[in-house]
């Protein structure tokens, strides 16, 4: 089911109501989330909700395992990565991994049909990155030793298919959320008017931005590349650099608002990203809870940056390969994180991030973070690897332009979200302070007919439906 | 654990709203939406319903119900080449359908279903036949794209048919941009569905030789069959004798592929239609010069649209109202 569909609009109000009814009691509670949450993922295809139970079961025991103090801990824990891993690997990379050791024999003149071997039932199923590493970070959080295993299946089970944040994040931590099922939910009024701006704010975001510039970057990437001229592709990667931003943005708004609405708080997932003034600050606020779960769970158990300066580089690169294969099973999402790690890299041999400064020089930082980001979203969004040649010919005039352009019919309301997001970045910081300085008395009355018109924008003003970005992932 | 003490968490601002504060905002915001709604229901009532993919167009007209006066049944010349909503400037008190399907042939089986679409209550039961060459073959008769989406069922689009009827009061005011479709040739195919049918459709830049190919392959393997025409005028006469009216034409196209398909096809335009008008069809020539193709074959959207006139205008004159 989708946020933005019609089903979840009769969806989520009874959820709410059922859970406002029974929250004084806790396993009916906690049985009706979980119910929830399966009809919301079941909606899409109920046969799938196998692997949640199957990530989940294995997960359950091996924790109970790990806390009792046995010896054979470690062994649990290596059985319940691997259950995850092993899902993973085979509903998400099997394609990939058949695809790639073909091509390579190819090159030996081996001829081996391995795809074909692969039942063609055999899809990527909604979201599932997210759980199985929501899932994963409760095993190894008990086996630091972070977290007592919980005995009820019910709360545990809650805290991985809850429906708000299930098939795109965030990636919650069992230390933040288990402690909130367990308890009744309390909605406050400030709460429920929190979860009314994130939900409003979340909505305008994907209906009205994201969706309407996601025809024309379709239209970018998805045309001959002998007819898109060089403003083509820098404006379709700035497009789609924006669309991804509102997508996800958007969907955690939503996501948030909703945790709001029903007594949970699931943490920051983004903050202003394309204000970064380094690639380093911008993992610091770009999808923010994957970022922090690579860094707690494989980049620092892998030596991080405490540990010799070639070893720390080894470290960072293969946390962003591994970052870029969690988004997708193609080669342009490996080179995406290869892309990054190298751009990382340079950042901490050179230090020249951090010699610019006062504001002429934040400014310089940013066009150049800012720069890099593109050129990795120029990777990130192409069909393939012919495509990511041909966008960076096009996008470096390497190729004779064509006359007329793909990007010929941009709508009023196209540009007018860009030049919102560029006039965005310089007042938001004045903005912001303004806010604050006045928050109490402006707000207060300005909130109210906003939200009004952000609702009716993103009902009228909302372009051609299209699921979120980062369901496929 | 308290979240408060999370890094990630944002502290809730110390404003203290009130739930009437926030019921009342709700409220209002219900009110704005079913305002908005009613306003924008008034003013585009008539407006074409667009779709967000094809799966949906075919789908619906796959399982349209038997609601329909005038029905028009063909290849994907017809489906990218006559608007219902462009008819109804012309004739617009009649419910019209396109079910034109990818390499559709004038089989028993689509002619059946295109007949079940018609409201048997209307006293202007019409059918109009577009008939290409290529929809006279045994290829085409076998009728793939029509039989594959019979069996994927009604689906989620004709389940909500109601549902988005209703839901067209909250259409956005901001016309979507045609999406991109990957193109085979170095050319973008631009593409728009509608729910009556139509596929608005146009390539930049048009390729006017680039569907030629392709129709010289389809007819090294099948050629125009005298026992589909023969089948074809027998169903046309049963549906004249239950009171329906018929039309048939040649949908126009460029004047290479003309040639191109009267030289390889087997087909004889006047042989067919001489034999549609015994059975009892209204034959109407329409001449490809007045109409462009984007790609040899088909008609681009404005193109259709000025066509579907022209055939709503003929249609109107034969059966004035």
């Amino acid at each position: 089911m989708l946020f933005n569909s019609v089903p979840f609009l009769f969806f989520l109000p009874v959820v709410l109501t059922l859970l406002w009814l029974l929250r004084r009691t806790r396993n009916p509670r906690l049985l009706m989330l979980v119910a929830a949450s399966f009809v919301f993922y079941g909606w899409w295809d109920a046969k799938y909700l196998v692997l949640i139970l199957a990530s989940g079961l294995i997960d359950f025991f091996c924790a109970q395992w790990i806390g009792s103090g046995e010896q054979r801990r470690k062994r649990f824990l290596v059985l319940s990565i691997l259950g995850n891993l092993g899902i993973l690997a085979t509903f998400k990379y099997s394609r990939f991994f058949a695809q790639s050791l073909e091509s390579f024999l190819r090159l030996y003149d081996v001829d081996v049909q391995l795809v074909a071997q692969i039942p063609a039932d055999v899809v990527l199923p909604v979201g599932i990155s997210f759980y199985t590493f929501q899932s994963m970070s409760y095993t190894i959080d008990v086996y630091r030793g972070k977290l007592a295993p919980t005995r009820n299946p019910l709360l545990f089970f809650g805290y991985i298919s809850l429906f708000p944040q299930l098939v795109a994040g965030p990636i919650v931590r069992a230390t933040t959320l288990l402690p909130q099922l367990e308890k009744p939910p309390r909605v406050s009024s400030i709460a429920a008017w929190e979860g009314l701006r994130w939900v409003v704010q979340g909505y305008f975001k994907k209906t009205v931005i994201a969706d309407n510039l996601a025809p024309y970057v379709d239209r970018v990437f998805g045309t001959h590349h002998s007819l898109v001229t060089p403003t083509d592709w820098w404006l379709g990667v700035a497009m789609f650099a924006l669309q991804i931003y509102a997508d996800f943005s958007g969907y955690t708004d939503i996501a948030r608002g909703l945790g709001r609405w029903m007594g949970c708080d699931f943490p920051k997932n983004f903050d202003r990203p394309y204000a970064a003034t380094s690639l380093q600050d911008f993992w610091g606020r770009w999808h923010i809870s994957l970022s922090t779960w690579f860094r707690d769970y494989v980049y620092i158990p892998l030596g991080g940056s405490q540990c010799t300066a070639l070893r720390n580089h080894y470290n960072l690169w293969l946390t962003m390969i591994l970052s870029g294969l969690w988004h997708g099973a193609a080669w342009p999402f490996v080179i995406w994180g290869a892309w990054h790690a190298a751009v990382l890299s340079a950042e901490r041999i050179t230090g020249l991030h951090r010699r610019f400064t006062g504001p002429i020089g934040l400014c310089f930082r940013r066009a150049v973070t800012l720069f890099a980001v593109f050129i990795g979203w120029a990777i990130f969004r192409a069909e393939s690897l012919a495509q990511v040649r041909d966008a960076f010919m096009g996008m470096a005039f390497l190729r004779d332009p064509p006359t007329a352009g793909v990007l010929i019919d941009m709508s009023w309301l196209t540009y007018a979200i860009l030049i919102g997001f560029v006039l965005m970045q310089f007042v938001h910081g004045i903005a912001g302070r303004l806010a604050e300085a006045t928050r109490e008395r402006i707000l207060h009355w300005l909130e109210p007919p906003l939200f009004v018109a952000l609702v009716l924008a993103a009902i009228f003003l909302r372009g051609p439906g299209q699921q979120f970005i980062y369901f496929q992932f | 654990m308290n979240t408060a003490n999370d890094p990630l968490y944002t502290a809730p601002p110390a404003t203290r709203e009130s739930w009437v504060r926030l019921i009342v905002t709700l409220c209002a915001i219900t009110l704005a939406v079913a305002t908005a709604g009613y306003i924008r229901a008034r003013q585009d009532a008539k407006a074409p319903d667009q779709l967000t993919n094809v799966q949906q167009l075919f789908q619906l007209k796959t399982f349209a119900s038997s609601s329909h006066d005038l029905v028009l049944v063909g290849d994907s010349r017809v489906y990218r080449g006559v608007s219902p909503d462009a008819m109804r400037d012309v004739l617009p008190e009649l419910r019209i359908l396109n079910m034109g399907f990818s390499s559709g042939g004038m089989s028993d089986p689509l002619l059946a279903a295109a007949q079940a679409k018609l409201d048997r209550a209307s006293s202007q039961q019409t059918i109009v036949l577009g008939v290409t060459p290529f929809s006279l073959t045994p290829e085409a008769v076998a009728n793939e794209h029509w039989h594959s989406c019979n069996r994927r069922g009604p689906g989620s689009a004709v389940q909500h048919a109601g549902l988005r009827s209703a839901l067209k009061a909250f259409r956005p005011v901001v016309e979507p941009p045609i999406p991109g479709v990957p193109s085979p040739n170095s050319a973008q195919y631009l593409q728009k569905y509608y729910a009556d049918g139509w596929v608005a459709s146009k390539m930049v830049p048009p390729q006017p030789q680039s569907a030629l190919r392709q129709y010289q392959d389809n007819f090294s393997r099948s050629q125009v069959d005298p026992a589909v025409l023969a089948a074809l005028c027998q169903k046309v006469t049963t549906w004249r004798e239950a009171g329906i009216r018929v039309f048939a034409f040649r949908p126009p196209t460029t004047d290479e592929m003309v040639e191109l398909e009267d030289e390889l096809s087997g087909y004889v335009e006047e042989d067919v239609r001489q034999a549609l008008e015994a059975a009892g069809a209204d034959w109407l020539d329409f001449s490809g010069e007045f109409y462009l193709s984007y790609d040899g074959s088909h008609l681009s959207s404005d193109d259709a649209i000025r066509f579907s006139q022209d055939l709503a205008k003929r249609i109107s004159s034969r059966y004035p109202r």
